[in-house]
């Protein structure tokens, strides 16, 4: 038997996100992919895999603790055979690198006895934290307080000192730890609701919400909290792509004797949205408010919100622009399958410039969705009917699809707001228009 | 040959050694510490400072008697019995090392006597007096040390020509001590064989004794012992030492020194090196600087996992203080504590009569650095204490930063100046401004008064003398 260290692999661009869940304890048994504990990325919640199969011995983090990428979160011990083929996170870096900094050893390490009362957890330093005082350094923080801000990882130079003649105090540095903490999307602000005592009005259950809405919770309040949010509603006529929709899946379905894959109305509406946002660029964009500037990008990111019965997530589709439908397609059905088994990873979650929710499947005639920040609007989709439609001589029945457009007031403005949704429904009424 | 896996493997038993070894047993690690010696303390406390501290004790109340004889209290001319001296300073020895010995049995830290080179980053040969032990390691903490640099042109195995430890074992009293090298430990051993009878004279390459002190601060030191000793010559370099049947003859280079002198013994006291190349390092992929100090960052770790290295062996200044600092921030480190070597000052004290001592930026250094500094110096003539003490030679003086008002350093030469730099290292890591100190009440008469003083100096409220 020999011990390996599970680390957090690199799973995007990242550090310092918070532990959501630790699902092994001490003396299970684990299969190699098995979850060991989920994260809090952006929007939504990754599972770590176990590289190694094995008896976990040793579990490093807790709830709520803060990792990066090599942190060490658990000890387990595996088979001889297994110790050296466990999936490393990714290539070892080169040595000259950070030629001072500590590595792991690979081989050494894993075969030595601990020792017996082992307090505390011998594990690697968490920091390269230093916390060195010049002479004649602007702040000045006394031994106790350099070695206070290393156990919390805090940069002295990041504080500011309110004691006499520049000192840091340590109420300074809890005080930076509390902001920082707060900044984070952890943690709700503001007010909240007074609750009472329901049982007086009848029986009661509690239920823990899960952990996706744990997390997107705050992030949802902290989008409503600050932007004002206004939703522009229209409606599609689909007619003409539902009748291509179905010829397209009747063909794809005989090319695998009835298996082939099926074809949803999204990956059309994904493909008109990208000519749309091409059309309409301060709505594929971000808003730096210090600056006062409207970030526009040059890429076209779409988040897709995908229901899985963990909550929704939403997977973000790449380069949209540069992808068929069919392409498109396929894409949806393997980045949703991945959502419902939990499988994504940050960068399948990360770097998305416009987002859809589509509730069509469900039902609905319209609704209003909060965008998804740091993003500037949102796409809301919902059911398609058969509605009556005039055409100048007669009703005629139509396939039309509610949507909605909810944006960033601050940047986007009523006309530009109706002009996107207008533009839109004409691109879904005559898809071809793709093209132009 | 046998093989042992250990869990935290210090190499070395001196002060940085021993200090890395119980502080990581008392983290829960399995210690196993290797000295080449069978006594703990390494060079510090068996033929370094300790035993120098010894001998400079008899010096220095040899002295004071001398002074009360104009007085007149007179104790007549002293005599020494060199082999009862020397029982003393080993009885000291013997006492600390002893309690050394009993720490580390009650933490349970193994001990295995022989000398341990490396084979290669993963293990380390120890050659004890029955076997050869091979010994892997989950951390392992290099702490060994340095020696005297010996010179060319030296005859070494000539009894008369001594490095500190040879001086420490007092064999003989020498009519003419010429001692090569004007730094602290030169200048230790001068203090000592001076109160014993011997004609000094000390030979420096630099211009000044103790290079890196100020000028002002030690010269109180400089003036009392231009008028103790035969000969100081600065700036002068020792070409070559003969050994004749009669005497020692040095061959000096230099403006104001005579092209030889002869003398009863030579003591060679100009630095110290690391002793990095005697440990196979070359088996390791350790990296050293050019003069073999291993690199280290300030969490004390090497380039190679999990090997770290403290003291010495890891450079200047190579001090007992800094070794145990070190070798305590190293345990913590290896054992997962976010630890770091992160002091603003480690004292220097030269132990010779009057002493002088300092911490934090010298006044040369603020200079070099740029750094707008406000000085306060109180000479000791206006202190009462040092009077009383027949103790007036000396200076406290302080910096304090223009911009922040925090103490920069210190530096303090008389009486007891090595016990008193610690107020003003506790001063510097607090990060004290002059009022700090100056508001602070002093008791009096005391020696600490000049400290305060030299604050209230630099602040402009000084009532004992004149502000500036």
């Amino acid at each position: 038997m020999a011990v390996k260290q599970i680390l957090i692999p690199n799973i995007g661009d990242f550090a310092d996100v918070a532990i959501v869940e630790v699902y092994i304890k001490v003396g299970d048994t684990i299969a190699m992919e098995d979850s060991v504990l989920s994260l809090e990325s952006e929007k939504a919640v990754i599972d770590i895999p176990s590289p190694y199969a094995g008896t976990v011995s040793k579990i490093l983090v807790k709830e709520g603790d803060l990792v990066s990428k090599d942190t060490p979160v658990a000890e387990i011990e595996v088979s001889g055979e297994q110790a050296d083929e466990g999936k490393k996170p990714e290539p070892p870096k080169k040595e000259e690198e950070k030629p001072l900094e500590a590595k792991k050893p690979a081989e050494t390490k894993a075969e030595v006895p601990k020792a017996e009362k082992q307090e505390p957890v011998k594990e690697e330093s968490k920091t390269d934290l230093v916390n060195e005082q010049e002479p004649g350094a602007l702040y000045h923080a006394t031994p106790s307080l350099r070695k206070y801000a290393r156990e919390l990882g805090v940069e002295l130079s990041q504080v500011t000192g309110t004691g006499p003649h520049g000192r840091i105090l340590h109420e300074d540095v809890q005080a930076l730890v509390k902001k920082a903490l707060q900044g984070g999307f952890s943690k709700t602000t503001g007010a909240k609701i007074e609750l009472e005592d329901f049982s007086k009005y009848g029986s009661v259950e509690r239920k823990a919400l899960s952990r996706i809405q744990k997390i997107s919770g705050p992030h949802l309040q902290k989008s409503w909290q600050i932007i004002p949010h206004v939703t522009q509603y229209d409606k599609a006529d689909v007619t003409d792509l539902e009748s291509l929709r179905k010829t397209l899946k009747e063909e794809m379905k005989k090319q695998k004797d009835g298996e082939g894959p099926t074809i949803s109305i999204l990956p059309f509406i994904i493909k008109a949205v990208t000519a749309a946002l091409m059309k309409f660029p301060e709505i594929n964009a971000s808003f730096d408010e210090d600056a006062g500037e409207l970030i526009l990008k040059h890429y076209y990111h779409i988040g897709v919100a995908v229901d899985t019965p963990e909550g929704l997530v939403v997977p973000v589709i790449k380069d949209a622009d540069k992808k068929t439908i069919t392409q498109l397609a396929a894409e949806l059905a393997q980045i949703s399958q991945r959502a419902r088994e939990r499988k994504l990873k940050g960068e399948d979650l990360s770097g998305g410039s416009f987002s859809i929710s589509s509730l069509g499947g469900i039902g609905g005639t319209a609704f209003s969705p909060i965008i998804n920040p740091p993003q500037v609007a949102i796409l809301g989709v919902s059911r398609l009917s058969k509605e009556p439609v005039w055409n100048g001589e007669a009703f005629v029945p139509r396939d039309i699809l509610p949507f909605s457009l909810a944006y960033d007031h601050r940047v986007i403005d009523g006309a530009t707001g109706v002009r996107f949704t207008t533009y839109l429904a004409s691109l879904l009424g005559d898809i071809r228009r793709v093209l132009l | 040959m046998r093989e042992i896996q250990t869990d935290l493997l210090v190499l070395g038993g001196g002060p940085g050694g021993y200090s890395a070894a119980f502080r990581a047993a008392d983290l829960g690690r399995k210690v196993t510490l290797i000295g080449k010696e069978d006594v703990l303390g390494g060079v510090c406390l068996n033929v370094g400072c300790i035993p120098s501290k010894t001998l400079l004790h008899f010096a220095e109340v040899i002295e004071e008697a001398e002074k009360l004889a104009p007085l007149g209290v007179s104790f007549g001319k002293p005599t020494f019995d060199l082999a009862k001296m020397r029982a003393h300073k080993d009885s000291v020895v013997g006492t600390l090392t002893s309690g050394l010995e009993s720490l580390c049995k009650a933490r349970k830290v193994e001990r295995i006597i022989g000398v341990g080179t490396f084979l290669s980053d993963t293990t380390l040969k120890v050659q004890t007096e029955k076997e050869e032990l091979h010994l892997t390691f989950t951390d392992l903490i290099i702490a060994v040390g340095s020696r005297s640099v010996q010179i060319p042109g030296i005859p070494f195995e000539d009894e008369r020509v001594w490095d500190s430890t040879k001086a420490l074992d007092l064999a003989f009293i020498p009519d003419r001590l010429a001692i090569i090298g004007g730094g602290i430990i030169g200048l230790e051993v001068a203090t000592m064989y001076h109160a014993l009878g011997s004609k000094v004279t000390i030979i420096e390459m630099m211009d000044s004794l103790i290079p890196p002190a100020d000028r002002d601060l030690k010269q109180p030191l400089v003036r009392k012992l231009k008028g103790q000793y035969e000969a100081i010559y600065t700036s002068t370099k020792v070409e070559k030492v003969e050994a004749k049947k009669e005497s020692l003859v040095l061959s000096l280079k230099g403006e104001k020194a005579p092209q030889t002198i002869e003398a009863d013994a030579v003591l060679v006291a100009v630095g110290r090196k690391a002793n990095s190349d005697r440990i196979g390092i070359e088996h390791t992929s350790l990296k050293t600087t050019q003069r073999g100090w291993i690199e280290v960052d300030k969490k004390l770790r090497t380039n190679v996992a999990h090997i770290f290295a403290i003291g010495d062996v890891v450079g200047d200044p190579m001090l007992a203080h800094k070794s145990s600092h070190q070798g305590k921030v190293a345990a913590e480190v290896a054992s997962g504590l976010p630890s770091a070597f992160s002091v603003m000052g480690i004292p220097s004290v030269a132990y010779t009569n009057p002493e002088v001592a300092w911490v934090g930026l010298t006044e040369a250094e603020a200079k070099e650095k740029n750094i707008a500094y406000k000085k306060g110096s109180f000479p000791w003539m206006a202190n009462g204490r040092a009077l009383s003490a027949m103790a007036s030679e000396g200076v406290s003086k302080a910096l304090f930063d223009v911009k922040t008002g925090r103490l920069l350093g210190a530096g303090i030469c008389g009486k007891n100046a090595g016990e008193l730099i610690a107020e003003a290292t506790l001063a510097l890591e607090m990060g004290s401004v002059a009022e700090d100190i100056a508001l602070t009440i002093h008791a009096h008469p005391t020696l600490s008064e000049t400290f305060a003083v030299a604050a209230e100096l630099a602040e402009g409220i000084a009532t004992d003398t004149l502000n500036r």
